[in-house]
């Protein structure tokens, strides 16, 4: 295995170099006068994309190269026209990029320096209209005299941070060593324009412009003798690459810049990545190989099976069954591997996230993160990104006391927080742990009794915060992010000692299409659960009732017996005497589910069960077993809201440990709702009787019923405390991703009287989303709420004009403004 | 004219354009998916696909006396599911669309030789069932 960084760097710079290469050829495209209002768009968003990818790197001095490109792009799209003459600039700054990503390492003050006079022309060109031409020219008169000051002065920043004033670049100077351009400025025209064709013409015709003194340093350098690299991204100054990870310190005073390359620092003596290609491949393919390794595997297994059961194997014979093994365990690493990438990839900005977060409650926190370069599945990783955010945000706000109170404890001032992962088998652990305040002996003392702190904790609208501070209170995300590792086939854990600190662990599968479940038998199918989200298997012998429902003891708790078959909805003969059951836990419920037989461990291919059974909740997918059957994959979770649906709609008939199910009523409920409320359409009697649900989170009290409402909102953590926020006053919730997700569910779901949604969203924004809703005949005045970051009165406008009844800032979004909103708009 | 393939569910006579039609199998063993729809009778595995089925007499309202026989696997937008029917009766070309769909999910019908053929608009049908139950 490599190291993580080179990796990482690979893959930024084969991104990078593509990117350039589209951005070239549609600048000289643009060049000769071919544009339209795509290509504007597209170079923008690659240089969008370049800035934000090298930022979160590390690469400010590229990133900020980029952001230069992308600011005149931003006017280009804004005005609708591109001006050929833009072209040259910008084909400059994709040519120093493009030197810097295959090794070079001069600065980019030329090319900086050369677009920001670009971007002032093309401003100052904005009154006097037609005078852009020749611009640029003369706007880079002033240039030549700055670029050349900043390089005389030692290159603040070899890497090339603007603004990293007090960083003494002088030491290293890595660009230095004999390399042509570095110092020979003023004619460096001449000299490049021999080594390179298109920047040599831009040159030759520029005469006295001011970039040609950059344009030393952004010839291509190959051959120069030095290894081709990018710079090596240090999360910290720290020893050599190749050292055990080096904790981030976040706030120490007088460290400006976290996470910043050191300036000058020299680069590395030798770069495993030189020289080494990558190939790009659609990730399908990968996911293809995946499940055919997956198939082998299975099939393999079963080969073996029935060469067992055929009695003993010649000694060769077994051999090579387990070597055949055991390469075919290395091939199933080697296919994980390509999918998996290390989780290094997304800790960038958590060390920037912390210290800003602890600025900003007057928190001083040394943040650290090890275990960096362990892998995960690349869908996992990114979809890690938001929630690891939250639990570090949590950490900081809720967990780690002010400076004198910790003090005051015999702690030092400074807490500590640890983001680590650990591979545990084909689980990686994420675990946020902070050395704060913990929780109080009381909410303890509650887990005890309840199963778990997660559980606890994560229970929708639980805080630990004395006062509310602000929405994202502990127990609302917690709820959110323990929902998000259930539905990978994960778990998540939380442990915590009073006055000691906070562990939040999330294990989660390494590769998203392989899951360690345990299958089970009930009537004629077979079900697959996560290894992870099973407690424990027991036998159910005796069993008490209670209610007329049945529990079984399990050392001292209590904990409900159901048939696996009614939870679900599935129809299958009675149980056998002493069946086997599955404890699982979820939201402080347990519950034992009972089946007719366990088929044992195995490792399975998940395979989606596709957009037509969406509407299935509860399931992870379906697997294909070695027989060719298919064993649904159930979340563990979903037994505990199907069971809680189920129970109070009838009572189980007989001694049976079950819950009999109304027969076509949807079974696993979709979104955990709160107890005693009807779900859609269930046949419960209290419900059909026209009085609010019998017990517990009844509405508030009114004539009618609350309104089932639509959240459309592309980011899980605010998606999910709407829906809390909404579900806590009663409402029934409905969740959509983007516009278009949301247009299917209001085509099939007639009873939703209200949609709240964000702006912008992929797929379908919600503007184009609320046009889509006030075009359809079929639904005329249904409320739209926006709830959006993007709080301009323009926006507010744009908005209006779609038919959005209320505009809500996203900023300063409280939930009572939301509920009044909605109490107003549904008359209710 | 265009090529349709037609097929019957319970008594009633059905077509669906060929552009539609990926294959043509047997119904194959069927799990049924506990929380699904009704009109999804369940996934098959179909050479290590996962196909949902559908329970194309139940979408439309029809009555069957005996179990379906064999299954349409259709596709549209990317989507993929067997259609449940009985038999498969005749591929051929269809005249012209006689008249405009009074069912929502039917392109159209037509009559020949006096049976009324019913042309099934496989987008709609998958919409129809897209959503929550």
């Amino acid at each position: 295995m490599t190291e993580p960084d080179a990796e990482l760097l690979e893959l930024f710079h084969d991104e990078t170099i593509q990117r350039l290469d589209d951005m070239d050829a549609a600048l000289l495209a643009a060049e000769s006068g071919q544009v339209t209002p795509d290509t504007i768009n597209e170079l923008f968003r690659h240089a969008h994309t370049i800035k934000g990818a090298a930022g979160i790197l590390g690469f400010s001095d590229i990133a900020a190269l980029a952001h230069a490109a992308e600011d005149i792009l931003a006017v280009a799209r804004a005005r609708g026209t591109f001006s050929p003459d833009l072209a040259a600039p910008l084909l400059r700054a994709t040519a120093a990029l493009r030197a810097r990503a295959e090794g070079a390492a001069e600065p980019f003050d030329g090319p900086l320096a050369e677009l920001a006079a670009c971007l002032a022309a093309i401003q100052s060109a904005e009154a006097g209209a037609g005078g852009a031409a020749g611009k640029p020219g003369t706007g880079q008169a002033p240039a030549p005299g700055a670029a050349g000051e900043t390089r005389a002065d030692g290159q603040p920043g070899a890497d090339g941070q603007p603004g990293a004033d007090g960083q003494p670049g002088a030491d290293g100077q890595p660009g230095a060593d004999g390399e042509p351009g570095a110092d020979g400025e003023p004619g460096a025209d001449g000299e490049t324009g021999a080594a390179e064709g298109a920047g040599a013409a831009e040159g030759a015709q520029g005469g006295t412009t001011a970039p040609e003194g950059g344009a030393g340093s952004w010839a291509a350098r190959e051959g120069t003798g030095r290894a081709a690299s990018l710079p090596q991204p240090r999360p910290a100054p720290g020893p050599a690459p190749g050292a055990p990870p080096v904790p981030a310190v976040v706030a120490p005073p007088g460290d400006a810049h976290p996470g910043h390359p050191p300036a000058g620092s020299p680069p590395p003596p030798h770069r495993p990545g030189a020289g080494r290609r990558s190939v790009r491949v659609p990730a399908e393919k990968i996911d293809h190989l995946l499940d055919l390794v997956g198939e082998v595997m299975q099939d393999r297994r079963r080969l073996a099976h029935a060469l067992g059961a055929a009695g003993a194997l010649p000694p060769d014979a077994a051999d090579e069954l387990s070597a055949g093994e055991r390469m075919l365990g290395e091939l199933k690493d080697s296919a994980v591997g390509m999918r998996t990438l290390p989780v290094a990839m997304i800790t960038g900005p958590l060390p920037r996230a912390v210290r800003d977060v602890a600025r900003s409650v007057g928190r001083e926190v040394e943040f650290s993160v090890t275990g960096a370069e362990t892998e995960l599945d690349r869908v996992i990783l990114e979809g890690l990104a938001e929630p690891l955010t939250h639990l570090l945000r949590n950490a900081v706000i809720h967990g780690i006391e002010p400076p004198q109170e910790r003090e005051q404890s015999g702690k030092p001032a400074r807490g500590r927080i640890e983001l680590r992962a650990v591979p545990r088998g084909g689980l990686v652990e994420i675990a946020v742990a902070d050395d704060g305040r913990g929780v109080t002996p009381e909410i303890l003392e509650e887990a005890r009794r309840e199963g778990s702190l997660a559980d606890v904790l994560s229970r929708a609208g639980f805080s630990t915060a004395s006062e509310v501070t602000d929405l994202a209170g502990r127990g609302v995300g917690l709820d959110a992010v323990k929902a998000h590792v259930h539905s990978l086939g994960g778990r998540f854990e939380v442990s915590s000692e009073p006055g000691r600190g906070t562990t939040v662990s999330l294990l989660l599968p390494v590769a998203l299409a392989l899951l360690k479940v345990l299958l089970v038998r009930r009537g004629a199918a077979v079900f697959g659960l996560p290894i992870a989200g099973v407690e424990e298997v027991v036998t159910v012998d005796a069993t008490s009732t209670l209610q007329g429902l049945a529990a079984l003891d399990l050392r001292g708790r209590s904990v409900p017996v159901a048939d696996l078959a009614a939870i679900i909805g599935a129809t299958a003969p009675p149980l056998p005497g002493r069946p086997p059951a599955l404890v699982v836990t979820a939201g402080g419920r347990w519950l034992a589910a009972a089946c007719d037989a366990l088929h044992g461990e195995e490792e399975v291919v998940v395979k989606p069960l596709g957009p037509l059974l969406a509407g299935a909740s509860g399931y992870l997918g379906a697997a294909i077993l070695g027989d060719g059957r298919i064993a649904l994959l159930v979340e563990p979770g979903a037994l505990i809201r199907g069971y809680r649906q189920a129970v109070p709609r009838r009572p189980p008939a007989g001694g049976l440990p079950g819950v009999a199910h109304p027969p076509g009523a949807a079974a696993p409920a979709g979104h955990p709702a709160p107890a005693g409320h009807a779900p859609p359409g269930g046949p419960a009697p209290a419900a059909s009787a026209g009085h609010a649900a019998p017990d517990g989170d009844a509405p508030p009290a009114g004539p009618a019923a609350p309104a089932k409402i639509l959240v459309v909102e592309d980011s899980f953590i605010v998606r999910e405390l709407q829906r809390c926020v909404l579900e806590s006053a009663g409402h029934q919730v409905v969740t959509a991703r983007d516009g278009r997700e949301a247009l299917g569910i209001l085509a099939a779901d007639h009873e939703i009287g209200l949609v709240v949604t964000d702006l912008e969203m992929p797929v379908l924004g919600g503007l184009e989303l609320t046009r889509a809703i006030r075009a359809d005949p079929a639904r005329p005045g249904v409320p739209v709420v926006m709830v959006t970051s993007r709080g301009s009165e323009e926006d507010r406008r744009r908005g209006m004009d779609a038919g959005v009844d209320v505009y809500i800032d996203k900023q300063g979004f409280q939930q009572s403004a939301l509920l009044a909103t909605i109490a107003e708009l549904t008359g209710r | 004219m265009s090529a349709y393939v037609r097929f019957r569910v319970a008594d009633e006579a059905y077509a669906v354009p060929v552009a539609h039609v990926l294959e043509v199998a047997g119904l194959g063993q069927v799990t049924p998916v506990p929380g699904s729809r009704a009109e999804i009778l369940g996934v098959r595995n179909l050479r290590g696909k996962i196909l949902p089925v559908i329970d194309l007499a139940a979408l439309l309202g029809t009555r069957r006396a005996g179990p379906p026989g064999r299954l349409l696997v259709t596709e549209s937008g990317g989507r993929q599911a067997g259609l449940a029917i009985d038999e498969v009766t005749e591929v051929g070309e269809l005249a012209d669309l006689a008249d405009e769909a009074e069912f929502a999910l039917l392109l159209g019908t037509l009559l020949e030789d006096g049976t009324l053929i019913g042309v099934l608009d496989v987008p709609a049908v998958f919409d129809a069932l897209a959503g929550p139950p």
